[in-house]
């Protein structure tokens, strides 16, 4: 699914987009500072505070993610399922360990809490023309 | 057309496999080239004991095959939790000591979770919490200043490594670039395997500077019980030099006892006297004195040699001097009656103690020239008496001067002389002492069969084989005891 020349557009240098649904059907879309790779099926986001966004997947977890190459500027649209939310493991630490090192860097340490890493099931991957 | 398509579709597949295979013959090139390349750094770097040259190697080989251009090793302080540069690459100023405490920016993180990070977006990390602080700021909240952390300014990629070894922090490899996302995966399994080679050569390193201290340690604590050793010998030499001057004084003492030169040529004529301490002063000692017409004198062998010996000579001295003086005694045998009586007295202050057997053997004789008659009393010493070439032994009463069980009084023996008899005094130390080809003791056999050898030449030149004879026979064995014999002719 993710491929190999996707992972640039992976490592939080080009915000992306994230779209997600009510149960009611009531659309909400929003930025996110980095779409993290699991693996080639997975992907997680970050879950710091509670948001529409969190409440939206829990009642509805499907939910689609744009993603853009910072060099090339090649956009890949995803749908996802909202799958788990995991408060340890490898990807949790990975997470954890960018939030503490750049708060910490803005002397913001103890701030931010990172309450989750939300794991994604990637369905399709489509690359998008401009 | 169905055929062609086929055989299209087949030519397509073909280029695409030679593809893959080109892609994986490149793969493989490039692995090799890499394993090649860290072989070499490996080596490098263990081939080094010297732990600031191993880091600076490490960085510098970073740079000049993988083009990391920043790099910087930081060593860990576990017990205060905190790191400081040790060594760095690519900077305007090397920040060595600077530090970095746990949990404090990437390299604080790494440390503090033991787990490497990668980044490739910092500058828009930074840059989203910065927007956050800004809005804190403006509702009035208290914020901090950002964190002062060695390294580049303007950094957007970082791989930060930890150097583990069995799970303890020995450090952190860090590398950075002011580029986004120049690290991928790849960088991160090269820099990983060099941390790894990194934090052997370092606890090498430090193991070895260990072994060092622990040396140099050792060697200091020898130099400093070595000083000891030589002070408490001179303090020994010392006492020794103490004890053995006063010794050398009691040995005036006692050599002021003995009889003089002069006296002893006055009233004893011809004879000769060999005395040979085993030590400075002496358990022997020879006595003469005149009284009237008698000529008194005596082989005293006190119990003991050195010092303990040359006490009880004292008293010997002392009590056979009252014996004469004080008490007016003629008799041999009185003589040494009252010199037991004497030293017992003296020796029995403690009356619970019975195990001193302090005292001594003696023979001792009473010579009047005038009438030619020679009387003799022994403390189980004999005296020898030689004429015309016959060896006479007049033993001594079979018990000491001191503390005894079965003591009776002593025998007192009445000889006629001749002239030209000569009659010897001697104790045990010339004929008990080891040595010859066996090292067994010379025996009285030997040394009545030398007496007899001799007695007619004259007595210095007797006293001279006495002392040669000694000699030779000892060798290079210790003296056992004092020596003293007294030859004296009528």
């Amino acid at each position: 699914m993710i491929k190999q020349e996707m992972h640039p557009a992976m490592q939080g240098i080009v915000p992306a987009s994230l779209v997600t649904c009510s149960k009611n059907g009531e659309p909400n879309t929003t930025t996110i500072s980095q779409v993290f790779y699991v693996d080639d099926n997975h992907i997680a986001l970050s879950f710091q505070f509670f948001n529409k966004t969190i409440r939206n997947v829990r009642e509805n977890p499907n939910a689609s993610v744009q993603i853009m190459h910072p060099a090339t500027f090649e956009t890949w649209s995803l749908d996802i399922e909202f799958q788990e939310s995991k408060t340890e493991g490898d990807i949790f630490d990975q997470m954890d360990m960018q939030l503490e090192a750049i708060a910490s860097m803005s002397g913001m340490s103890g701030i931010f809490k990172l309450h989750a890493a939300d794991i994604y099931k990637v369905k399709t991957v489509e690359r998008v023309a401009y | 057309m169905q055929n062609l398509t086929a055989t299209d579709i087949l030519k397509n597949q073909i280029v695409d496999n030679q593809k893959v295979i080109d892609q994986l013959n490149a793969d493989l090139a490039r692995k090799n080239q890499e394993v090649k390349i860290f072989q070499e750094i490996s080596t490098e770097i263990n081939n080094t004991l010297d732990l600031d040259s191993i880091l600076n190697k490490l960085l510098l080989l970073l740079d000049k095959t993988f083009e990391f251009r920043h790099s910087m090793v930081l060593l860990s302080d576990e017990l205060d939790e905190k790191l400081f540069v040790a060594a760095s690459h690519g900077y305007e100023t090397n920040g060595i000591g600077a530090e970095v405490k746990f949990g404090e920016g990437i390299i604080g993180v790494v440390a503090k979770r033991k787990k490497l990070m990668r980044m490739g977006n910092i500058g828009a990390q930074r840059a989203y919490f910065n927007s956050v602080k800004t809005q804190m700021t403006n509702a009035g909240e208290e914020t901090k200043e950002d964190l002062k952390l060695p390294g580049l300014n303007n950094v957007q990629s970082q791989v930060a490594i930890p150097l583990l070894l069995e799970n303890a922090l020995i450090g952190v490899l860090a590398v950075e670039s002011e580029k986004t996302n120049v690290f991928d995966s790849r960088d991160e399994i090269i820099i990983t395997i060099l941390a790894n080679q990194a934090a052997s050569a370092i606890d090498k390193a430090r193991a070895h500077i260990k072994l060092k201290h622990i040396n140099e340690n050792l060697e200091h604590l020898v130099h400093e019980r070595t000083k000891e050793v030589v002070m408490q010998k001179d303090i020994i030499e010392e006492k020794n030099n103490d004890i053995l001057d006063s010794i050398r004084y009691a040995k005036r003492i006692q050599d002021a006892l003995l009889p003089a030169k002069n006296h002893m040529e006055k009233h004893v004529k011809d004879y000769f006297v060999l005395f040979k301490p085993k030590d400075i002063v002496s358990g022997d000692f020879y006595w003469v004195n005149q009284k009237e017409n008698k000529l008194f004198f005596a082989a005293i062998d006190c119990t003991g040699h050195g010092v303990p010996g040359a006490f009880v000579s004292i008293v010997a001295h002392t009590g056979l001097q009252r014996a004469l003086i004080l008490f007016s005694l003629r008799t041999p045998s009185e003589i040494l009656d009252k010199l037991n009586e004497n030293v017992t007295d003296m020796f029995s202050h403690d009356n619970t103690s019975t195990d001193i057997k302090d005292g001594m053997d003696i023979s001792l004789c009473a010579l009047d020239r005038d009438a030619m008659k020679l009387e003799f009393a022994g403390a189980n010493n004999p005296m020898y008496l030689i004429r015309n070439g016959k060896l006479t032994e007049i033993k001594g009463d079979k018990q000491p001067i001191g503390q005894y069980l079965s003591r009776k009084d002593f025998t007192n023996h009445k000889i006629d002389v001749e002239k030209g008899d000569v009659i010897y005094l001697f104790t045990d130390g010339y004929a008990d002492q080891f040595g010859g080809p066996k090292g067994k003791k010379f025996k009285y056999k030997q040394f009545e069969e030398m007496l007899l050898a001799n007695y007619n030449l004259p007595m210095a030149e007797q006293s001279k084989i006495l002392e040669r004879k000694f000699h030779d026979w000892k060798k290079n064995l210790g003296q056992v005891d004092d020596v003293c014999v007294i030859g004296v002719r009528v």
